[in-house]
């Protein structure tokens, strides 16, 4: 590797500064230049990595509990709830589908004529001849 | 502290980290959470939920409260699966973007009900010494000082240090450039050296015996 491999301290110092001093956890296209720089100023580096790994164990501590499992479970429930549930628009749907459906029903009813009665009185006794009567006796 | 501005990084976001074959990976499980796919719905809570609850307890410093915004987060996830693009991002950067969104939409509604004199926000690198002797052991003082630092930097070492997010995807997340996410880094990891300096080497002492001890935190 050559002399322009090496990272310059000042980066170096950047790095540990920002990432800490694991340098397996710095970006991964500066690591190597990083390694090349332990290499040819392992006390430097080893000084700068103590520093910030010192700070690294402290920040462990406050490391944050993993959710619980009851969590787990509300929030996978959730999912599969919703996966089983019909479309938000299917009620929109079927709320229009009602309302048209009414509608059209009500339109139907306004436009329908109303029974001609003198007409179907009529059609009523159209089969029975001028001399036959309703009543058997005749009267 | 305002929301992040949106800063386009280079002009369209990518995927960044994986490769194809994580990128398969991410479109297949997305589909199968938008088919309804029981498993799916579960591999993607378990894949996920974590880092959604990590950064939520962290941006808001409240377990409860955290679990609801981790509810409401994949809510808005179930929603919106068929929205997801696997060439942009991975699936756990998508679904961490949501709950971060989330998470200051609840701190800007707090500081808005807030009453007037209530303190501003502590400047950058300004935790008060109180927060300091707070604590009465290692881990309460460290508590005290990481929740005392300004929102942004608490979320890029909640990414970085704690979830192992790459450099890339953390300013992915958190809309920024690189170079602002390293910058948030540094002063984070400063203000919590220079808070803590007095006391290092008896916190290290403290931090051994509570590792050494197996305590659970």
């Amino acid at each position: 590797m050559s002399e322009t491999d090496t990272m310059n301290p000042d980066r170096f110092a950047e790095l540990a500064d920002a990432y800490g001093g694991d340098v397996s956890r710095w970006p991964g296209d500066e690591q190597a230049r990083a390694r090349a720089f332990m290499t040819t100023d392992p006390d430097q580096a080893q000084a700068l990595l103590d520093e910030a790994a010192a700070l690294d164990a402290l920040l462990d501590l406050d490391e944050i509990a993993p959710p619980s499992p009851a969590l787990y479970e509300t929030v996978a429930a959730s999912g599969i709830r919703r996966a089983f549930a019909p479309p938000r628009w299917a009620g929109i749907a079927a709320a229009i589908a009602l309302m048209c459906g009414a509608g059209t029903g009500w339109l139907g009813a306004q436009m329908k004529t109303q029974p001609n009665h003198d007409a179907l009185y009529a059609n009523a006794f159209s089969v029975l001849s001028e001399t036959e009567t309703l009543f058997e006796d005749g009267s | 502290m305002s929301r992040p501005v949106l800063k386009v990084i280079d002009g369209s976001p990518r995927r960044t980290g994986g490769g194809e074959e994580a990128r398969a990976a991410d479109a297949r499980l997305a589909a199968g959470v938008a088919q309804g796919e029981a498993g799916a719905i579960r591999a993607l809570t378990q894949r996920c939920l974590p880092r959604v609850h990590g950064v939520a307890a962290r941006l808001l410093g409240d377990r409860e409260e955290a679990e609801d915004v981790a509810q409401e987060t994949f809510v808005k996830v179930w929603r919106k699966i068929a929205l997801y693009d696997p060439d942009k991002a991975r699936l756990e950067t998508w679904v961490t973007r949501i709950a971060m969104n989330a998470c200051y939409d609840r701190l800007r509604k707090k500081r808005e009900t807030q009453i007037s004199e209530d303190a501003p926000e502590r400047a950058d690198g300004a935790a008060s010494a109180e927060s300091r002797l707070t604590g009465e052991d290692a881990l309460s003082r460290v508590r005290a000082a990481v929740a005392a630092l300004p929102e942004r930097q608490k979320l890029a070492l909640q990414l970085c240090h704690f979830q192992d997010h790459t450099n890339i995807e953390a300013a992915q997340i958190m809309e920024v450039s690189v170079e602002a996410l390293e910058s948030l880094l540094a002063r984070a990891r400063r203000a919590l050296k220079a808070q803590l300096a007095a006391d290092r080497d008896e916190l290290i002492a403290d931090a051994a015996g509570l590792h050494g001890s197996g305590k659970e935190i």
